[in-house]
């Protein structure tokens, strides 16, 4: 049961695959983010949702609702934000090469511009006018870059992403003599999927570092943001620092150094998504085919893959996962979970410990909340799978299911190809 | 009972024990409010 909902009636409700949402764990999460922030640091704070993990209506509004801001990398997040009624005064625009569709968009609705670089430097200075300046971040790259338990501190990192340190005199300079821009704030992100505390720490020193330049040269620089990061559980191994942990780490590094160089304590701003959303979903599949390849493994099939989760076969992802419908049989097998993708590498999992199963049971999948539905794709041509929110036993549709009408929407057939029904030609 | 149904409780149990809301939901395998279904107890 997930949010006072069965899981094997939510499946015969609203069809397989389906993704699950807790909500009751998504707010807990934005909570705790929040809480520990004005627990932890002494000065204003807010948590932005990176909402990249899993953007759509109902997960905008959900986010927002408990006082969250929202980042998007797109003008298409941009847009499904704005119209789940969230402020645009509280969406941050990111990515690393923003079309001047999209910056438009974002100034026009009074949106924070997380400038990567100089092009887009440009293309702001020719869309803002000085009389309503577009309000812009600067995001840098620190030289410190970690994931899961590898932690690197370079002075060059090789990034697609933001500006390099060394570059910032000029790039100050140029803010300078540009009244169009208003640059409030600097930013940086790490990494996902961290466990370590060290690097958030060390971030928070290496900000405040930009910060004494940037007021330096006389810029009103009053936010500092620190990316997200924050590590999930996947598997039982895993064991990161809890919500609180890490942002009494970063809180505690910024008012520190803030304190040592005697500056004002500027906002502080996080930006999780994994860590607010993670384990707040599951993916429920309905099992197929069994191949059983003799001294070698047995193939268990679902009816999604790589298509409704492609982190597996992009970055050898491992999960959990249990028969829905047996959760407490005993485990007597060890199977390869395999997806219906023609790719020999659409494994779900690897190997899963299950009890006997058989067709049409039904396979629960961990902690599929983030990076799964937003990076789903039609291979194959398979429709997307429907999204439910559930809490205290009601379950209300999010993301309706793909329909092969819905694949044809935007098929065009120019008459010169139409085939004669008859001849086939 | 067996081992292996002793094995497979402890298992159900591991993914669910953690799930309170006391502990921050990244921690957790599942969400918070994980439970097992009634008609599925151990
Ligand atoms: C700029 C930025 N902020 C925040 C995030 C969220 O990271 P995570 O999901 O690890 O918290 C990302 C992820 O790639 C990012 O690129």
């Amino acid at each position: 049961m997930i949010g006072g909902c069965d899981l094997v009636e939510l499946v015969a409700e609203f069809g397989s695959p389906l993704y699950i949402l807790d909500e009751h764990t998504v707010r807990t999460a934005c909570r705790q983010y929040r809480d520990a922030l004005t627990r932890y640091y002494p000065g204003e704070s807010q948590p932005i949702y990176a909402s990249k993990a899993w953007n759509c209506l109902a997960v905008c509004a959900l986010v927002a609702s408990e006082g969250l801001g929202i980042d998007v990398v797109s003008g298409g997040e941009f847009y499904t934000a704005l119209q789940a009624g969230v402020n645009p005064e509280q969406l941050y625009l990111h990515g690393n090469n923003k079309s001047s569709d999209e910056l438009r968009l974002a100034y026009d609705q009074g949106g924070t511009i997380m400038v990567d670089n100089w092009l887009e430097l440009d293309l702001l200075t020719a869309i803002a006018s000085p009389d309503q300046p577009a309000r812009i971040a600067l995001r840098l790259t620190p030289g410190i870059e970690c994931h899961t338990h590898e932690y690197i501190r370079t002075g060059h990192l090789d990034s697609k992403f933001g500006f390099d340190p060394q570059q910032l005199p000029q790039v100050f300079a140029r803010l300078q003599q540009q009244p169009q821009l208003r640059c409030v704030g600097l930013h940086a992100h790490i990494g996902s999927q961290i466990f370590e505390r060290q690097p958030h720490h060390d971030l928070g020193d290496v900000l405040v570092g930009w910060y004494q330049q940037a007021r330096a040269a006389g810029l009103p620089i009053t936010e500092l943001n620190i990316g997200g990061g924050l590590g999930i559980c996947y598997t039982e191994a895993d064991d990161p620092p809890s919500i609180e942990e890490w942002v009494k780490t970063a809180s505690q590094a910024i008012a520190t150094a803030c304190e040592t160089r005697q500056l004002p304590l500027p906002k502080l701003i996080c930006e999780p998504g994994r860590s607010l959303i993670g384990t707040a979903g599951l993916t429920a599949y309905t099992l197929g085919s069994r191949k059983q390849v003799p001294g070698v493994r047995t193939y268990v099939a679902v009816d999604g893959g790589m298509s409704d989760n492609p982190r597996p076969i992009t970055y050898q992802s491992v999960y959990r996962a249990a028969i829905a419908n047996r959760f407490s049989a005993p485990l007597t097998e060890t199977v390869t979970v395999a997806g219906k993708h023609c790719e020999s590498g659409d494994i779900v999992l690897p190997t899963a410990e299950l009890p006997s199963s058989e067709p049409g049971d039904i396979l629960a999948v961990f902690a599929t909340g983030a990076y799964n539905y937003s990076m789903a794709s039609n291979y194959n041509r398979l429709p997307r799978p429907a999204a439910v929110l559930v809490g205290g036993g009601d379950a209300e549709l999010i993301l309706a299911r793909e329909t092969y009408t819905d694949l044809l929407q935007y098929d065009r057939l120019p008459s010169r190809l139409q085939l004669d029904a008859t001849t086939n030609r | 009972m067996t081992l292996t149904e002793l094995t497979a409780q402890a298992s159900a149990r591991r993914y669910l024990s953690d799930a309170s809301a006391l502990r921050s939901p990244n921690q957790n395998l599942l969400p918070l409010t994980a439970t097992v279904n009634a008609r599925d107890r151990w």
